[in-house]
């Protein structure tokens, strides 16, 4: 017998067996980080509804933890081989985790399931969850970041408030029309402030065309397109004056001391989720969303949450479940506007309803055309050094050149690193 | 005579202006987390900054206590903290005495090696340590956050209580010996008996420590029902939210003992830091 029959014969069975409530059930340690409002309320619900099902055959034994204390509690448990058998993680570094052996392969349990994750699943978190051919994640939750402008602000520039800027050029002429500058000199109104909210120059980069993986695969930071990118990024802000954009930011917060949500930016780059915030602190706000202006080709960064499985669980079968469960149809359609950003599962986003929505019809015509930062397994935090080189160039430390060669040395010996150790 | 005591006037005056002003400067953060507990959750950043609560919002500390299980939390971070109070003040004074009045082979070299342990990073020892507690089927009990306290009570007490115990003459113990007094009763009887202050100020950095500590629940405890206020506390924090004036009611209430206790306790407590044997 295959080992495709054999799985999908086990499943089947455990799937039976769930009808009857015969043994004792098998208990799967579940760790996530839905702790408050209205994720917690729908994950418990989801939960509960699991353990119904199963009864007398799997419980999901859940824990939720503070997202800024989560990390620090699933790596010393993994560490010490002690993690849970489903738990939730960072897509952006899957890999990282593949290629120690710590994670199940579900690229088995989903043929032996049939189900086609191309099918299933939006590409790009997708392609984050594979390694070597294999799957190992599932990505239950991912965002993306937009353009998102002030339509009142619009209006009192004499812009039409339904056309929102598709090009650089356009952003630039619609945001000089929108700022307002004080008696001092000070800004009020900043048109577009390229230093607000989630604003990254990787983002710039990917729309000017840009890639930072070579055509022989390698990672390059300090290719002439990214330095030319990296000018522009600094020009952008130089035209605006980076003290006075420091000082503006420095008046505002989070919440409802948010400088957009406060009406004081007009244009601004926000993940997905600022849509509830602004429903929360400025309900009346008047304001559109739409894609980031691209130069040469659409472009936003991804990044979310991967459910994984550990390869030491001793149910994997049970955590299987579990896990396909949550990434199902009909739970990712309860998940959909309850997680604090957008779902994996593609077939569950375009539900018809769920698109009658405008903003989360935007949100996912960006999941289709978005990037993630590329992993790298030998520098997988390459990315923190091309930011630290945007800021020596954009405090003008260093010509964006030298910044961006430096990082590029810095990289190359974290991978010589890496070589040396493994 | 008159410009001397006008000299000494301003002299007070200057010393206690510099105080009140650093007493104030550390008392704001006290006041700004007392305010903000007691702000709608719209003003809790507004701009300008607003200094009092207007209308002050008493029901966020019923929202606050209500939205984790504080009671509960309360009582089990009392629990952990009872149980190192008596750990550490009964072991690192029995271990202190050892080192100080006891004479024994390689009691000194024993003993920098024990304050030696303070140079290791804790950091380095989270992993390896939770690896011994997982292999003793301690993880997601109380066990590794009390039973460490009963060990010693760490190189820091142990180092506190010995320097004490050394200024406490030697005639009072060999009087002791000479009337029949066993080690133990010495130990009970006379050491204990005149090194209040000093316990006293282990227990109030115990009670301090195992009362904020939040890392050690946090690795160890996976049953929620088990938590301590610390971690509570972390729920009103998410990714891109936080309710600050939920949180800061919650941090009132938790820090609250400690306040008054540092009141109640003020004056043992400074008594304990100058390190005096109380013997005239």
């Amino acid at each position: 017998m295959s080992m495709k029959k054999a799985l999908a014969l086990m499943l089947v069975f455990v799937m039976l067996l769930s009808t009857f409530s015969l043994a004792r059930a098998t208990k799967i340690k579940f760790w996530h980080m839905y702790i408050s409002g209205p994720s917690k309320d729908i994950m418990q619900e989801i939960i509960a509804d699991f353990n119904e099902a199963h009864k007398g055959v799997i419980e999901v034994e859940d824990l939720g933890i503070s997202f800024w204390d989560y990390w620090d509690k699933l790596r010393v448990a993994m560490a010490s081989r002690q993690e849970p058998d489903v738990f939730l993680n960072d897509l952006g570094n899957v890999g990282m985790r593949a290629s120690t052996g710590i994670l199940l392969d579900l690229r088995p349990y989903l043929e032996a399931a049939d189900l086609s994750p191309e099918e299933i699943f939006f590409n790009g978190p997708l392609s984050m969850c594979s390694y070597e051919g294999g799957i190992y994640a599932l990505p239950l939750e991912t965002d993306v970041r937009l353009l998102f402008y002030n339509k009142d602000l619009f209006r009192e520039a004499g812009l039409d408030p339904e056309k929102p800027p598709t090009t650089w050029e356009e952003l630039w002429e619609y945001a000089d029309r929108i700022t307002k500058v004080d008696a001092d000199g000070n800004y009020d109104i900043v048109g577009f402030n390229p230093l607000y909210g989630q604003s990254y120059f990787w983002m710039y980069a990917w729309g000017n065309g840009v890639s930072f993986i070579d055509e022989n695969g390698n990672l390059v930071v300090n290719s002439p397109e990214v330095v030319k990118s990296l000018e522009e990024w600094c020009d952008m802000i130089n035209r605006l004056g980076l003290e006075k954009l420091l000082a503006f930011g420095s008046n505002f917060g989070w919440g409802a001391a948010d400088a957009f949500i406060a009406g004081k930016v007009g244009m601004g780059i926000q993940v997905g989720n600022m849509v509830s915030n602004i429903k929360a602190y400025a309900p009346d706000l008047d304001y559109g969303i739409a894609h980031i202006p691209w130069p040469k080709q659409k472009a936003t960064w991804s990044n979310g949450f991967s459910l994984e499985i550990s390869s030491r669980s001793k149910h994997k079968l049970a955590a299987v479940e579990f896990a396909l469960y949550l990434m199902s149809d009909e739970v990712q359609l309860k998940l959909a506007g309850k997680l604090s950003s957008l779902i994996g599962n593609k077939r569950a986003a375009y539900n018809p309803e769920l698109m009658e929505d405008p903003e989360w019809k935007m949100q996912i015509e960006a999941l289709e055309y978005t990037k993630f930062r590329p992993f790298v397994l030998e520098a997988p935090l390459w990315y923190m050094n091309l930011q630290t080189a945007v800021e020596e160039a954009m405090y003008g430390k260093k010509t964006p050149q030298q910044a961006l060669d430096d990082a590029q040395k810095l990289i190359e010996a974290d991978i010589q690193k890496y070589k040396m150790t493994h | 005579m008159r410009s001397q005591q006008s000299m000494k006037n301003i002299r007070i005056f200057t010393i206690y202006g510099v105080l009140a002003f650093f007493s104030i400067m550390y008392l704001i953060p006290l006041f700004w987390m007392i305010s903000t507990s007691l702000k709608p959750n719209e003003q809790v950043m507004s701009i300008p900054m607003k200094w009092f609560p207007n209308p002050p919002q008493w029901k966020n500390y019923v929202d606050a206590v209500k939205s984790f299980p504080f009671l509960r939390y309360a009582g089990n971070t009392l629990f952990l903290t009872a149980m190192n109070v008596i750990g550490n003040m009964f072991t690192a004074s029995l271990v202190a005495y050892s080192f100080s009045k006891l004479r024994w082979r390689g009691r000194d070299t024993l003993f920098y090696i024990t304050i030696a342990t303070m140079f290791i990073p804790g950091q380095v020892l989270i992993i390896p340590i939770y690896i011994l507690f997982t292999h003793l089927g301690w993880v997601n009990t109380y066990l590794p956050l009390i039973v460490p306290a009963f060990c010693g009570g760490g190189a820091f007490n142990i180092f506190l209580l010995r320097q004490f115990f050394v200024s406490i003459p030697d005639e009072l113990l060999e009087s002791a010996r000479i009337d029949g007094a066993s080690e133990l009763k010495i130990f009970f009887k006379v050491i204990l008996p005149l090194s209040r202050p000093a316990l006293f100020t282990v227990a109030l950095f115990t009670i301090v420590f195992t009362w904020n500590d939040f890392f050690g629940p946090l690795i160890y405890l996976h049953d929620p029902s088990k938590w301590t206020l610390a971690i509570g506390l972390r729920s009103f924090q998410q990714q891109y939210s936080t309710d600050w004036n939920l949180l800061m009611a919650a941090s009132t209430l938790t820090a609250l003992p400690l306040i008054v206790l540092y009141f109640v306790a003020q004056e043992k407590m400074m008594r304990g830091f100058t390190l005096r044997t109380g013997i005239k």
